[in-house]
């Protein structure tokens, strides 16, 4: 009677041990036996297996990292410190405004909010056109208006000033900063000078003579129109009555109606007469 | 009739000469101790480890997949990890149950990897067929060979997992609690597989006993 699994012993089967052993003789071939010998002596001669290191290697890589993206932080920091983005309030542009409303705010507010590192580098003009040019992408018009008007809230007398100003400063970039066609040319040349003047921070007569260029440039540029009343600008409103009657006289109708609109436009209290209109 | 002298690391010391290969670096440490040894640079170490339990993992291996081809690139896994795993070896448990722990996670990974190798209609499948000894002593008569091809017929019927309880008993020399270790099993799993193995091998056999 054959025994139940429960009845067998399952430790000592000597019997059954002998008779697996009779016919258990398979063994690896030898080139098995060579090849794992030799890899196991490859093993020993190439050294002892580095515990230590793969222990650090985690640590190591985090405090890696860490160190990394500390100072990159910092890096962007320090740069960022450096950006005149960052250092200069949001531009006053005329670009966009109309030639009413750029009149005299903007300039004055620009020149008063401008870092000094802007002011002594930049020539007049530069320093009202330059916010303008930061102002990158074209800003709605309704939103330069509110921008102008804030300025006007924040330096109301610059207003009452503005023509004692204009007096005092060359005639070419007054007349720059009036006329709203002359400001796109000044704009587009004012990021030049400003890069000159960012690669050169330190010296500042040399970065204001490397801007001093780009008015120049930008003046070259100036319509005929803005040449009609260049030699007005210091005249009292008679004169300017007087060339446009003049102009009117001799058929240059279109010129007249130019120089009536820049009169109306500088002097709003005046009344042009009907010989000018 | 061979009597079996079970010793820790040096099994089946006094089978025939076929059974136990040559070893002429064969000393009286025990497996952990050389396998420490290897760990710390001793090649020689590990040529004695290698002479005793190549054998024993070579047969688990080939009784379990039954097929020779497949059983060598097994059996070249097996040792390939250990040599990686020597830094990182500690004699927490008996070497001989960590090695066949190792042979059993690979033949699983073969296993699952590749199912119908192990199909039982593989025309390659040349276990079942007793091997003539390399060297034939006189007492290793014509009806020792024949009790030990009608065993492995008898074997290769069993389960899977009984048959690896059964092998790893007479090849590794492990004991419950090992094969339970071995194959990732409880002490009561290992136990109830190997005492169902032996009861049908004995059965089996009753007519050569």
């Amino acid at each position: 009677m054959t025994p139940g699994p429960d009845k067998v012993d399952i430790e000592n089967d000597l019997q059954l041990a002998a008779m697996y052993r009779a016919g258990a003789d398979a063994a690896p071939p030898a080139h098995l036996d060579d090849a794992i010998r030799a890899a196991a002596r490859r093993e020993v001669a190439a050294g002892p297996r580095r515990a230590g290191a793969r222990r650090w290697a985690l640590p190591v890589s985090l405090a890696a990292v860490l160190v990394l993206s500390v100072s990159a932080v910092t890096m962007m920091r320090e740069q960022g410190a450096d950006r005149p983005d960052s250092m200069i309030s949001p531009p006053e542009t005329p670009t966009m405004t109309p030639p009413r409303e750029i009149a005299q705010p903007p300039v004055t507010a620009a020149a008063e909010t401008t870092p000094k590192r802007w002011s002594v580098t930049s020539p007049p003009v530069t320093a009202a056109d330059a916010p303008a040019a930061q102002a990158g992408p074209p800003v709605p018009a309704q939103a330069m208006s509110g921008r102008v008007a804030e300025a006007e809230r924040a330096v109301p007398e610059s207003r009452a000033k503005a023509a004692a100003a204009e007096s005092n400063r060359t005639e070419a970039p007054v007349a720059a900063s009036r006329d709203y066609t002359v400001s796109q040319p000044l704009l587009r040349s004012a990021p030049a000078s400003m890069a000159a003047e960012m690669s050169d921070g330190a010296g500042a007569s040399a970065s204001a003579k490397a801007a001093a260029p780009a008015p120049a440039a930008a003046l070259s540029a100036v319509p005929a129109r803005g040449a009609l009343w260049q030699d007005l600008l210091r005249e009292p409103p008679e004169k300017w009555i007087q060339r446009i009657a003049e102009l009117r006289r001799t058929g240059k109708t279109a010129d007249a109606d130019t120089l009536a609109a820049e009169f109306r436009r500088r002097f709003p209290d005046q009344r042009l007469p009907d010989e000018a209109r | 009739m061979v009597d079996a002298v079970l010793q820790p690391g040096c099994r089946y010391a006094e089978a025939s000469a076929y059974w136990h290969p040559v070893m002429s670096t064969d000393t009286d440490a025990t497996d952990e101790a050389l396998m420490l040894g290897y760990r710390d640079g001793d090649a020689a170490a590990f040529d004695v480890l290698y002479s005793r339990h190549k054998g024993g993992i070579y047969r688990y291996l080939l009784r379990q997949c039954r097929n020779a081809a497949q059983a060598d690139e097994l059996f070249q896994d097996v040792w390939m990890n250990l040599i990686r795993a020597r830094a990182g070896y500690k004699a927490q448990a008996k070497f001989s149950t960590w090695l066949y722990r190792i042979a059993h996670n690979r033949l699983m990974d073969h296993f699952r990897r590749d199912d119908a190798a192990v199909s039982l209609d593989d025309e390659s499948v040349s276990v079942d067929e007793p091997v003539a000894p390399r060297s034939v002593e006189p007492e290793v008569s014509a009806t020792s060979r024949q009790q030990a091809a009608q065993l492995l017929a008898l074997l290769d019927d069993l389960p899977e997992e009984q048959r690896e309880a059964f092998v790893l008993q007479q090849e590794g020399g492990l004991s419950i609690e090992e094969i339970a270790a071995a194959t990732g099993v409880n002490r009561e799993t290992a136990k109830s597989r190997l005492r169902y193995a032996l009861a049908k091998l004995r059965q089996g056999m009753q007519a050569w006993q």
